[in-house]
């Protein structure tokens, strides 16, 4: 099986998460113009862990090579070097070989992976997740440092039958890091993934999303992006229906300061055959300055009646009448704005769970400066 | 201020907006924020006085509350915030007359020689409850008459353009 999906992955390495330059241009993204500069081809490895995690398990990833880890007997790990050329990017002569992760899950479990990256380095890490029958897991990604560095991060989550995942990705990168974070999500039959993305903090970031929904399965995606300054951040995904009575549920908002860049481009498909599937995509954006900009591309490809779907996007400032009341109490603007932006993300947090949501106020807590 | 038609603010919990008014209100005064424990205390104390229900706490700020429930939010406002100048625009429209009763309970409470307190309101049911120091007829922008509380109950009986009519022509 590891075999099998780790040349799944190396696929999507050269197929998917760089895209070609046709695929960049219809996303509207610079892409081409950060590949142009260069990286180091061996990044540094200093051996030592930024911080120690103060969670029961963890794995800690240097440069998407295993550090450091705490996990239970029940984890399978497997990690290696797959040298693979990758054809038809400009990376061939960049990266000769990739680390690989693969996870085998069959308890439940809380996990956390710290992806932590060099400075100045282009570095293609992967990982191969698959959790077992009637398994309940809850996952943080974190994806740390990479100053300077062009990181392309490939998910492979393969859910079995009747288990469930809350998978949390958190990248707060550094501010001239350059991201590509592709994930590939499997989910067999009565199967459900809540997925949790924040993106911020990188000069650019893509989170691409491939899900695949079997019989009775449930997608649930939240997705915050946050950017200022020159900051570009690409969320996409694409959701085929494969199984009758699957439920996908795409809601995504964007704030975006200064001149800043933001993209929301969805498509569910829903097969001919295919009946009672529940789909709901919601895209909401808060241009806070003139120059900030949002394309935002919700789409539905249907091709059944027998189904229950919606779609919808909004962009807009911030409330003018809720400014003038917040402020007619005495609050400073400064106060009054944090409030309303907050008030506005709220909506993607409210079903996390207490730990999540305070890892995620933790995160974004350095946004709210000078908005 | 107090608004006719206070704004629905979505996301914005209703005790963090009034803990976050008073801190910022405090801090404005050169005094120290509020601890939380000081401040639910206080919270608790004017929310029992105006018998407003504790869950509205946790709900978004005037989302789904009731014409009266919006009413008693923006006096619990002032009774918090302790403003020295304070003006209710209808503070009395689309309240039943329990409410009414609450309403003006927390308004008369808050009436001291260092507050003033302008109401803006179209009917006299108001001034049953609370007894204002003068009563002014504001026409098309101007102050056009002024008198005490016995001119409200004039106005009830005969109408705005007869009391106008008769200011005018004496």
């Amino acid at each position: 099986m590891y075999y099998t999906l780790q040349a799944l992955l190396s696929q999507n390495h050269n197929f998917s998460s760089l895209p070609s330059k046709k695929e960049e241009k219809w996303r509207f993204s610079p892409l081409f113009d950060y590949l142009e500069k260069s990286y180091k081809k061996e990044p540094d490895f200093d051996n030592k862990l930024s911080f120690v995690p103060r969670h029961k398990y963890w794995l800690y990833l240097k440069n998407g090579k295993v550090l450091q880890e705490q996990l239970p007997s029940f984890v399978d790990i497997k990690t290696c070097n797959l040298n693979h050329e990758v054809k038809n990017n400009p990376f061939a002569t960049l990266s000769s070989s990739s680390p690989y992760l693969g996870l085998y899950i069959h308890k439940n479990i809380q996990l956390h992976l710290y992806f932590d990256y060099a400075d100045e380095s282009f570095i293609l890490s992967a990982l191969n997740l698959v959790i077992k029958e009637n398994i309940h897991c809850r996952i943080y990604m974190h994806f740390l440092g990479a100053s300077k560095s062009f990181i392309s991060h490939t998910n492979n989550i393969k859910l079995l039958k009747h288990c469930s995942v809350e998978l949390y990705q958190f990248q707060d990168l550094d501010n001239s890091a350059i991201i590509i974070s592709e994930n590939s999500l499997f989910l067999d039959e009565s199967s459900s993934i809540e997925n949790f993305v924040l993106l911020k903090g990188s000069a650019y970031a893509q989170h691409f999303i491939h899900a695949t929904l079997g019989y009775l399965s449930q997608l649930n995606i939240r997705s915050l992006l946050l950017a200022k300054q020159t900051q570009k951040e690409f969320f996409s995904c694409d959701i085929n229906h494969l199984g009758d009575k699957s439920v996908s549920n795409v809601l995504s908002k964007q704030v975006l300061k200064d001149s800043s860049f933001a993209l929301f481009d969805a498509n569910t498909k829903i097969e001919r055959q295919i009946k009672g599937a529940q789909v709901k995509q919601a895209s909401h954006a808060l241009l806070l300055d003139k120059k900030a900009r949002i394309h935002s591309l919700p789409h539905l490809e249907i091709y059944t009646d027998e189904l229950t779907a919606s779609h919808g996007s909004t962009v807009g400032d911030l409330d003018a009448n809720s400014i003038n009341y917040l402020l007619s109490r005495g609050i400073n603007m400064q106060k009054v704005r944090e409030m309303l932006i907050s008030a506005f993300i709220n909506e993607t947090l409210q079903d996390l769970n207490e730990p999540t949501k305070k890892i995620v106020l933790e995160k974004i807590a350095n946004y709210y400066e000078g908005v | 201020m107090s608004f006719q038609n206070p704004i629905e603010i979505p996301g914005v919990n209703t005790i963090y907006f009034l803990r976050t008014a008073l801190n910022e209100q405090r801090k404005t005064r050169g005094e120290e924020e509020l601890s939380s424990p000081e401040f639910m205390k206080i919270l608790y104390e004017k929310m029992k006085f105006l018998e407003i229900d504790k869950s509205i706490l946790q709900r978004s700020l005037n989302v789904g509350f009731s014409g009266g429930e919006k009413k008693k939010s923006e006096v619990l406002q002032m009774m918090i915030l302790e403003p020295k100048l304070i003006l209710l625009d209808e503070i009395d429209s689309g309240l039943d007359i329990d409410a009414l009763k609450s309403v003006t309970k927390g308004i008369n409470a808050l009436l001291s020689k260092d507050v003033s307190v302008i109401i803006v309101t179209h009917y006299s049911r108001l001034l049953d409850y609370i007894h204002p120091n003068a009563v002014h007829i504001l026409s098309e922008g101007k102050i056009v008459k002024t008198a005490d509380a016995s001119l409200a109950k004039e106005l009830e009986s005969r109408g705005y353009e007869d009391v106008l009519h008769t200011s005018s022509t004496a």
